[in-house]
């Protein structure tokens, strides 16, 4: 089981690209959370460890190019090597839609990337799917939907 | 007063009427007497041209998703700190006013210089939507510091880069000119052309070019930008609007 409480996509300039909060904070909160996990991530050398404790809770994140992907998870029932491969699974996910995701595919298409990461994290920050096959079958599922539903709204 | 050394000329050519125009200049600057300037210039914009100019207008910056038309400001320096100081001084607000970004590039042999560079971030390189890069025209392969100081100075907002670097770094990130370009392509600039706007030239274009030669592939792709503009609209009405304009010019080809 996993009980992620909030993903946040970072980039090396500090600048949020995603978020995803599974727990509940108040504006105030995740304005400090986001400010503060910026600095402390960004500021870690690249042989560090990849998990902190932070408040009362732990942070896992791992860097992809210039992104930094930044979970905040339960330090009691979550398991961080878990984790780890739950963001590990949402990049490779991102990267086959995109055929090679990169910072700007994310910024131009956000919702896309939150439809994914919605495929494979419920709403209280615990998996719902852990294939990738699965995932890409729903995300174009909805893609088709949506190009349909349009046509239609277009001819009718 | 004190000899400046800045090119006023940038003040002087336009950036007093870009002032209430978009932020969308980057000004870069070079040791002066730097052969490979023009190199260095057209590996980072390979669509400009008039790269021995100082200002150079209308550069078109273009990724899969937009493109955006930006100004260059090209500069020279003698000494990077005083250049720097002559930048944050009170001559040059207007200029700062309508920077995206700086791009400084000069050979590192005896270490940054920080103290400058600390001055600047402080009064400039902090601000939100504003890049600094500063490009090091030394080999880093021997520099033992030099990965430290790239994470020390990313926080403050400056990216260390390394002109001799290529390819990929561990987390497969680009390096050396590959990552400028990553830089100018995920900034936030203003006033981008994005391919909804495409779109809608395609609808005009197509509704201007009349519909006595139109074929089946002109309505499919009529249908597909109408289809892409559809679903960029915010109200009912304006979409419910434009819905019927398009049947009723398809309803005529038929």
């Amino acid at each position: 089981m996993t009980d992620i409480k909030y993903m946040l996509l970072v980039s090396r300039q500090g600048k949020s690209r995603l978020m995803k909060w599974y727990s509940v904070y108040t504006a105030k909160e995740k304005a400090k959370i986001i400010r503060e996990l910026t600095t402390a991530v960004l500021s870690r050398k690249p042989k560090m460890c990849n998990i902190l404790e932070y408040q009362d809770h732990k942070v896992v994140y791992k860097r992809y190019a210039s992104l930094y992907f930044i979970c905040g998870i339960n330090a009691d029932t979550d398991n961080e090597l878990l984790t780890l491969e739950i963001i590990h699974r949402f990049v490779e996910t991102m990267d086959a839609y995109f055929n090679n995701v990169c910072e700007l595919d994310i910024i131009f298409n956000f919702n896309k990337a939150y439809n994914i990461l919605d495929e494979v994290l419920m709403c209280d920050g615990s998996i719902t799917e852990t294939s990738k096959q699965d995932i890409l079958r729903h995300i174009a599922t909805m893609d088709t939907l949506e190009t349909s539903d349009n046509l239609n709204k277009v001819l009718s | 007063m004190t000899e400046s050394h800045f090119n006023y000329e940038f003040l002087q050519s336009g950036v007093r009427t870009a002032f209430q125009m978009p932020r969308n200049k980057v000004l870069l600057a070079f040791p002066k007497g730097l052969q490979i300037k023009s190199d260095i210039l057209s590996s980072i914009f390979p669509s400009s041209k008039d790269i021995d100019c100082s200002v150079v207008r209308g550069v078109v910056w273009e990724t899969k998703y937009y493109s955006v038309s930006i100004d260059l400001y090209v500069d020279e320096f003698d000494d990077l700190e005083k250049w720097l100081a002559d930048l944050r001084g009170d001559d040059c607000i207007e200029l700062r006013q309508a920077l995206a970004g700086l791009i400084i590039t000069l050979p590192i042999q005896d270490g940054l210089p920080k103290k400058s560079l600390n001055s600047y971030i402080e009064e400039i390189g902090q601000q939100d939507d504003y890049f600094t890069i500063l490009m090091n025209l030394e080999s880093t392969q021997d520099n033992t510091s030099w990965e430290e100081e790239k994470d020390e100075f990313a926080l403050s907002g400056v990216e260390l880069i390394g002109y001799l670097e290529e390819g990929l770094n561990e987390f497969g990130e680009r390096l050396g000119i590959g990552r400028i370009r990553e830089i100018l392509d995920t900034h936030d600039w203003q006033e981008i052309h994005t391919s909804e706007d495409y779109t809608t030239y395609e609808i005009t274009k197509s509704s201007e070019e009349g519909c006595d030669d139109l074929d089946l592939a002109k309505i499919i792709k009529k249908l597909e930008a109408a289809k892409l503009k559809y679903s960029t609209m915010k109200t009912e009405e304006e979409a419910k609007a434009f819905a019927q304009d398009i049947a009723d010019e398809l309803s005529e080809y038929f």
